[in-house]
């Protein structure tokens, strides 16, 4: 089976809602910030909870968010 | 004594350390070349600023209670009362320091003091913890093996620095897990 990857649009949403610094969304997800940078960066997969409570901040769906590659 | 102990000592000792280990390689504390540049600009978290206090202050204090044990001679230690009284000083110093730390390093109004992340590290690096340990009595109880081999019986002072070297490396190696952790694991939130 082929390894699936999970890509986000965090930080063009962040600056499409506008441009919320990544402590306030850090903030309103209940994480922290270096969480934030490491999501962004693709380095960091949120558990559900965290991806209900990020797309949720930005009003939206977790897969207008999330996006499940395989 | 019954080989039987050491062998049932030895075997539960691999096992811990196989699942140490097991859970250190594949928990993803391997780290990719490419993402140390990135690194140098991610923010510290609340954890991972009171895991380099750890490290400092345990530092220290191994560094001075080797020190006083050292100039008091561990044969004489329990002989002298003010080595006894210098060395609870060095404790009681060390967990006081750690708690100011702790107070210090507090989460601002608009911070999150540990989320999941931060916890999956923690629970990894008591991995880590468990390591430095188990290797701390192993190397404490081959080193007192081979020395007291003659002599059957090992002076009274040396289990009691068998727990506190056991107990501070255990720290000190959860300190260096957590920090590990923060530098290269690229896992998955769980919860």
């Amino acid at each position: 089976m082929a390894k699936a990857e999970i890509k986000n649009r965090i930080r063009a949403l962040r600056f499409q809602h506008g441009e919320m610094t990544q402590q306030e969304l850090a903030t309103r997800a209940e994480c922290t910030r270096q969480t934030i940078v490491m999501l962004e960066q693709g380095r960091y997969v949120p558990s559900l909870a965290l991806a209900f409570r990020i797309a949720r901040t930005f009003g939206m769906t977790v897969e207008d968010v999330f996006e499940w590659k395989e | 004594m019954s080989p039987w102990i050491w062998i049932v000592a030895a075997a539960v000792g691999f096992v811990l350390f196989a699942l140490g280990l097991k859970t250190f390689v594949r928990g993803g504390f391997r780290r990719a070349a490419s993402s140390r540049e990135e690194d140098a600009d991610l923010p510290m978290t609340p954890q991972q600023k009171r895991a380099w206090w750890g490290l400092g202050i345990g530092a220290v204090m191994s560094i001075a209670l080797v020190a006083v044990v050292s100039a008091a001679g561990p044969a004489n230690y329990s002989q002298q009362p003010t080595t006894r009284f210098l060395t609870y000083a060095i404790f009681a110093a060390g967990f006081i320091s750690y708690f100011v730390v702790l107070r210090l390093t507090q989460a601002r109004e608009s911070e999150v003091l540990a989320d999941e992340r931060d916890r999956a590290i923690m629970t990894r690096a008591l991995a880590v913890a468990l390591i430095a340990g188990f290797l701390t009595l192993v190397v404490w109880v081959v080193g007192l093996t081979e020395v007291y081999w003659e002599a059957k019986a090992v002076p009274i002072d040396y289990p009691t620095f068998m727990l506190w070297t056991t107990f501070i490396a255990a720290l000190l190696g959860r300190e260096v897990g957590i920090l590990m952790g923060y530098a290269g694991w690229h896992g998955h939130g769980e919860s």
